[in-house]
């Protein structure tokens, strides 16, 4: 399974980079980490023309904690990105959910750009930066987007990046009151999610503030669960609170969503259990 | 001064330190002069006649040397087909499909480039016009009347199959209560870490082939069948293997297309498969399940059993045909059993898939999970404890020598004692696991003894319908005392030459380090069938045991000459010989063999130069063939073990874990305790990867689903628990230093141990009896929803 | 690690790999495997899937395991990358390696190097345990061992009570 022939470049700047996507626009793709997309090449699923190694551009290798925002440069390694301090304090999902994703190895390497602008269904980041409301930010030569992550993953394996964007940074709203947790059940250990959940809760009181809950594996993109999320959101979470926004969460799931490995009625039963599970460490 | 003994101590691999440091040497780090790198080309296709292959595009992507399909293969004769057509419908296969493809996987053409990247570059330029025809995917499908024929000269899709019938075994139906099942494992296999491999070079008239094979002997024969050459003309070379586990033991059809190739091209060829390829063109396995009933008496005694295994046996494409474990399951489910009689037939039909072929356990697994899944229904519909069942059921030492319902003849054994081990421990364990979850209203945790004999050494005569069971070793002394031992046998991880080195240095009083081990090579290796059905230690070292008995008896007469000494005075020592009780009359082996081959004016009157000597063994108590009543031994000994798994089930997701695994296991003499006990540990870890994770899906139209290891799920050091093993050795009678064997051991268990498990751990709840595998979360909380809605 | 603004077929690469300096001119697509086992004849480290799951392609590039099958050649540029065959550096078996045969961690050996260069480029303290180690060892398949002799043989060479 060798790859099929493409050229190669490591511009050191952002703006080469941007000059490369543009030239060529889809026959080139970047290359951060490879983790997801040099299997595709080695399958010969994927023939990019050309390949944009990103290494060399310091302003994406970056984590900054500014004010009320953790910023996360998209070339981040996962496992730098689990390991830093800032990240910890600042967005605790994110370092907990990375230890979900793969192998030691396969974090080593792989970035937390990477994961996002690869969209796989079953994976955890967009699902974490759903929950946590982030934002990406987009660079195209001369220009800036911001794009919700809401908004961001659009289809399987398809984001909101456009020809000559890449993805530049990710911004985190910090909520230092907040309790986060994630929670996914694979065959394995480090395999893709069959089903996951991962949800970010804000006492107001005795009641439920802000709160964010989304399943992933289980659609096309990462799945706010918003019934569930209305059903608590101002109320004291009771137990009989909680299951009833577990029953919910389940029903959110479309039971048509399966392949040879779990059906979409599993996946929504375990989506029900985890929204319960998640919902009980975040208002222990 | 005696050296303590070296059977049963822990001696360190010989093997080890060159594949620790990397200087293992696979195929894949084989390096020719010129040599060229061979890509093979697959259907996409299930099923379908295949017409016009393009290859003049493919033939001019850049470092592409050429391009073959099945019509330039015209002095290549398809593979043998030695079974009699009567007893299985002969499969033709050539190394490219000629006119039919029938399964995704089969090759169709190959490129040769200079490059594994540039001869993909080429294949991705192949196109092959295929007209499909329907794909059948399943038993069912394959029997099913108006059915597409794989072959269409056979009247239906049945490959081969038997349906005994039995005056006693009706009789039993007939008087006593009647509890059955259909029972069985999905299609997974060997999946070694090393993927298949060959090269070859043509040069001076004689073919040298390297391949990743279990059986170097075997696979020059099919290479002077196919090619017409001489078997002169031929020699086949074993590398290291990365893991063989039976899906090795198949002669496949790049193993004539390289050699052809070389020989076509003037040129070194290689061709190292890829995963993708090793999924779906490597022989699967296990894909088969039972429709079983027992006769029951009200304790739980079974006196009879019923059936039919079927066999979905893929396109039945594969040398040695893939049948055979079907029979080996309908043959092994007595297991550690006093049942008297038996009636089980087998159906084996071919599918549109991958052939099936060897994986270790060889049916034997699946007969396991049939039987021991039977029993625990019996228990429960009866209202009988499952221990008693199977209490009352087991071989006790007072039953050996055992003659079962099939002709296996049981000689020796540890069954009820290990059972009875096995409860003591899985009683403590899992109480002390229970303790530990008791806080967790979502964790349940069970376990539940399980048991199972294992048949080794068998004859190959079943699944060839050519060759049987012997082997050979040679064995030469060097002049300065060193040794040369050459086998038949082969290495693939499994420390042969670990084992051979110990038992020479314990026979001859020579030093481990001074033994080297040949093998895998037909020029310097004495004939022999290789390595599989748990036969390596048997054969190799029955032989051995021959060819020592030479050495030393000859040593000997050589040794008494030197020292004046008769030889019945004198014992081997380490390092030579001396008069018995007289340490200073001593004589080194270095001595001996400098007089055999250097000094022979010393040697006494009447005995020859040299000091070598070949060994032949043939297992005794075989049966190659089934007497008139069918029955037959087909196994020269029967290992047996009992084992469980303790586990954790997460009732609300139906996720299974295993906490921990118990075996207490029997195979005899124990040689290398170290090396034992690997065998065992690597055997559960497979046998939990099919209970659990392990799954060659196919869609309706015959395309395989798990391409990849995202897909087809090997256990990791998180899924397999801790392995606690207790040895028990009760020796062979009949086999050299009365080991059993061992390579196929632990694998048997793990299924139906963790099937009983989880349903020990949710008894409170009611489900239905698990029957079949993988054991995943859906299943399980599938059976929890149903029982839930039941009450 | 140097600049390459124009996309071309083939990357020039200086490394270290085992301790020596490495020049080479390779096509862009070579994967760093094979630019180890071919170009430089290091055929210590294995292809088991050349997808990124199996780990036997395990090699250590700035100290951090990864799996070279999923790597390019080109991406090793400035960088120092350390194979099986630079572990022992020709002076017998080094501690890891003694405990992984006194253990019995290997029989066909063909997983064995990965697993070498994973345990040797992963601090201990990280793993106190043995379900962490086990964690650790979980991006590395074995399919003859069992993988019990491994983790004897990691607590050995990390001095833990077996």
């Amino acid at each position: 399974m060798k790859p099929p022939s493409f050229l190669y470049a490591r511009p050191d700047t952002l703006e080469g980079a941007l000059a490369i996507l543009d030239e060529h626009g889809d026959d080139a793709k970047i290359l951060a980490g490879g983790q997801s997309l040099i299997p595709l090449l080695n399958f010969r699923l994927a023939r990019p023309r050309v390949l944009v190694d990103i290494a060399l551009i310091d302003q994406i290798q970056t984590i900054g904690d500014n004010n009320g925002t953790l910023s996360i440069g998209a070339g981040v390694s996962q496992g730098d990105a689990e390991q830093s301090a800032d990240v910890r304090r600042a967005a605790p999902l994110v370092a907990e959910s990375i230890g979900y994703i793969g192998h030691l190895q396969n974090r080593n390497s792989g970035t937390v750009g990477g994961s996002v602008a690869h969209a796989d269904p079953a994976a955890e980041l967009p699902a974490v930066l759903t929950t946590l409301q982030a934002t990406m930010v987009l660079r195209s030569s001369g220009a800036e987007r911001m794009v919700p992550a809401d908004e961001f993953f659009v289809g399987p394996f398809t984001t909101a990046l456009g020809s000559g964007e890449m993805l530049y940074e990710i911004r985190i709203p910090k909520k230092p009151a907040a309790r986060s947790h994630i929670i996914e059940l694979s065959l394995r250990s480090g395999d893709f999610a069959l089903a996951g959940v991962a949800g970010q809760l804000t006492m107001t009181g005795d009641v439920v503030g802000d709160v964010d809950l989304v399943a992933f594996g289980v659609d096309a993109v990462p799945l706010r669960l918003t019934e569930a999320e209305a059903a608590i959101r101002g109320r004291e979470p009771s137990p009989a609170v909680l299951e009833d926004a577990a029953a919910l969460a389940a029903s959110a799931v479309d039971p048509s969503f399966g392949d040879v490995h779990a059906d979409g009625a599993f996946r929504a039963t375990v989506v029900g259990e985890y929204t319960h599970r998640v919902l009980l460490e975040v208002t222990r | 001064m005696m050296r303590p003994s070296l059977i049963g101590a822990v001696v360190p691999r010989v093997e080890d330190d060159r594949l620790l440091d990397g200087q293992g040497s696979y195929i894949a780090d084989l390096k020719r002069p010129d040599m060229l790198e061979a890509v093979v080309v697959r259907s996409q296709v299930a099923h379908g006649i295949l017409g016009e292959i393009e290859v003049d595009e493919a033939r001019r992507v850049e470092g592409v040397v050429d391009v073959f399909t099945a019509k330039d293969l015209v002095d290549v004769s398809p593979f043998p087909d030695f079974h009699a057509a009567e007893f299985v419908k002969p499969v033709k296969i050539f190394p490219l499909a000629k006119d039919r493809v029938r399964f995704v996987g089969t090759p169709i053409a190959v490129v040769v480039a200079g490059n594994r990247y540039q001869g993909e570059d080429g294949a991705d330029a192949v196109f092959a016009d295929i007209d499909a025809l329907s794909a059948v995917t399943s038993v069912e499908e394959a029997l099913a009347p108006e059915a597409e024929l794989l072959y269409p000269d056979w009247p239906d899709n049945r490959l081969t199959g038997f349906a005994p019938s039995s005056a006693e075994v009706d009789a039993a139906f007939e008087k006593h209560r009647v509890i059955s099942g259909r029972y069985g494992f999905q299609r997974h296999g060997g999946v070694p870490m090393e993927t298949r491999g060959v090269a070859a070079e043509f040069t001076d008239g004689r073919l040298t082939v390297w391949s990743s094979t279990q059986f170097a002997h075997i696979a020059r024969d099919m290479l002077s069948y196919t090619l017409g050459l001489p078997l002169s003309a031929i020699r086949v070379i074993v590398p290291d293997i990365g893991g063989g586990f039976g899906m090795k033991a198949q002669f496949y059809p790049e193993e004539t297309l390289i050699p052809w190739l070389a020989m076509k091209l003037g040129r070194p060829v290689r061709w190292i498969e890829d995963r993708r390829e090793n999924l779906v063109s490597a022989v699967h396995a296990r894909d088969a399940y039972a429709d079983i009933e027992a006769a029951v008496h009200a304790d739980g005694r079974i006196e009879a059993l019923r059936g039919t295994v079927y066999q979905d046996a893929g396109s039945g494409e594969a040398v040695p045909a893939g049948f055979s474990p079907a029979f080996v399951t309908a043959a092994a489910l007595g297991g550690p059993y006093k049942i008297p009689f038996a009636a089980v037939g087998v159906t084996s039909v071919v599918t549109n898939k991958t052939p099936s072929g060897a994986y270790r356990g060889f049916g034997t697994p699946e007969a396991a999970f049939v039987m021991e899944r039977l029993i625990d229904k019996v228990a429960a519909e009866l209202g009988v404890d499952r221990l008693d069942v199977r209490r009352r059921n087991l071989l006790e030492q007072a039953d050996l020598p055992y003659t079962n319902s099939v002709g296996s003849y049981i000689d020796s054994g540890s069954h009820t004692l290990a059972f009875e081990r096995m409860v003591e421990l899985a009683t403590a364990k899992v109480a002390e696991r229970r303790q530990q979850f008791a806080d967790d209203s979502n964790i349940r945790v069970g376990t539940a003894p399980t048991n199972y004999v294992e048949g080794g050494t068998p004859s190959y005569f079943p699944t060839t319908g050519q060759w049987a069971s012997n082997d050979s070793a040679s064995l030469r002394m060097n002049p300065d005392g060193t040794i040369v031992i050459s086998v038949a046998v082969q290495a693939m991880g499994q420390g042969l030459a670990s084992m051979l080195s110990t038992l020479a240095a314990e026979s001859l009083g020579v030093a481990v380090e001074d033994c080297l081990v040949v093998m895998g090579d037909t020029d310097t290796t004495p004939y022999g069938l290789g390595s599989w059905g748990s036969r390596g230690t048997n054969v190799s070292s029955g032989a051995l045991e021959k060819a020592v008995a030479v050495i030393r008896d000859k040593g000997s007469l050589i040794a008494g000459h030197l020292l004046e000494a008769s030889p019945e005075d004198l014992e081997v020592v380490p390092g030579g010989f001396q008069v018995v009780g007289s340490p200073d009359s001593f004589v080194s082996w270095k001595d001996v063999a400098t007089t055999a081959n250097i000094h022979v004016m010393n040697l006494p009157d009447g005995v020859e130069p040299g000091l070598e000597a070949i060994g032949f063994y043939d297992p005794p108590g075989i049966d190659h063939v089934p007497d008139a009543e069918g029955k037959m031994n087909a196994c020269a000994a029967y290992t047996n073990a009992s084992q469980a798994a303790v586990v954790k089930v997460d009732v609300k997701t139906g996720h299974v874990q295993l906490l921990d695994y118990l075996i207490v296991h029997d195979c005899g003499t124990v040689i290398n305790p170290l090396i034992v006990e690997g065998q065992i540990s690597g055997g559960i870890a497979q046998g939990i990867g099919g209970a659990l994770f392990e799954e060659f899906h196919y869609d309706e139209f015959g395309n395989p689903q798990s391409t990849s290891f995202l897909d087809y799920h090997l256990p990791s050091a998180t899924e397999v628990p801790a392995i606690h093993i207790e040895l028990i050795e009760t020796p062979s009678p009949t086999l050299p230093w009365g080991a059993k064997g061992v390579g196929e051991a632990g694998i048997v268990g793990p299924a139906p141990a963790i099937a009983a498990a989880v349903e020990d751990a949710l008894a409170e709840f009611g489900i239905a009896q698990i029957t079949s595998t993988p054991i995943s979360p859906p299943v399980v909380l599938g059976l929890l929803q149903d029982a839930a809605k039941r009450s | 690690m140097r600049a390459i603004q124009d996309p071309t077929a083939e990357t020039p690469l200086q490394a270290t790999v085992n301790g020596a300096s490495v020049e080479a001119t390779v096509e862009s697509r070579m994967l760093l495997a094979d630019f180890l086992r071919e170009d430089l004849g290091l055929t210590g480290t294995h292809l088991g899937c050349e997808h990124g799951v199996c780990g036997a392609c395990t090699v250590l590039v700035d100290g951090a395991p990864v799996r070279s099958c999923i790597m390019f050649a080109s991406q090793i540029d400035g960088r120092d990358v350390v194979t099986v065959e630079g572990l022992s550096e020709g002076e017998g078996l080094t501690d890891l390696q003694q405990a992984f045969k006194d253990n019995h961690g290997l029989q066909c050996g063909f997983c064995t190097p990965g697993f070498l260069m994973t345990i040797s480029g992963v601090e201990p303290s990280d793993y106190p345990d043995d379900d962490s180690i086990r964690e650790m060892l979980s991006g590395n398949i074995c399919r003859c061992t069992g993988y019990g002799g491994i983790v004897d043989a990691v607590k050995q060479v990390w001095g833990r009570a077996q």
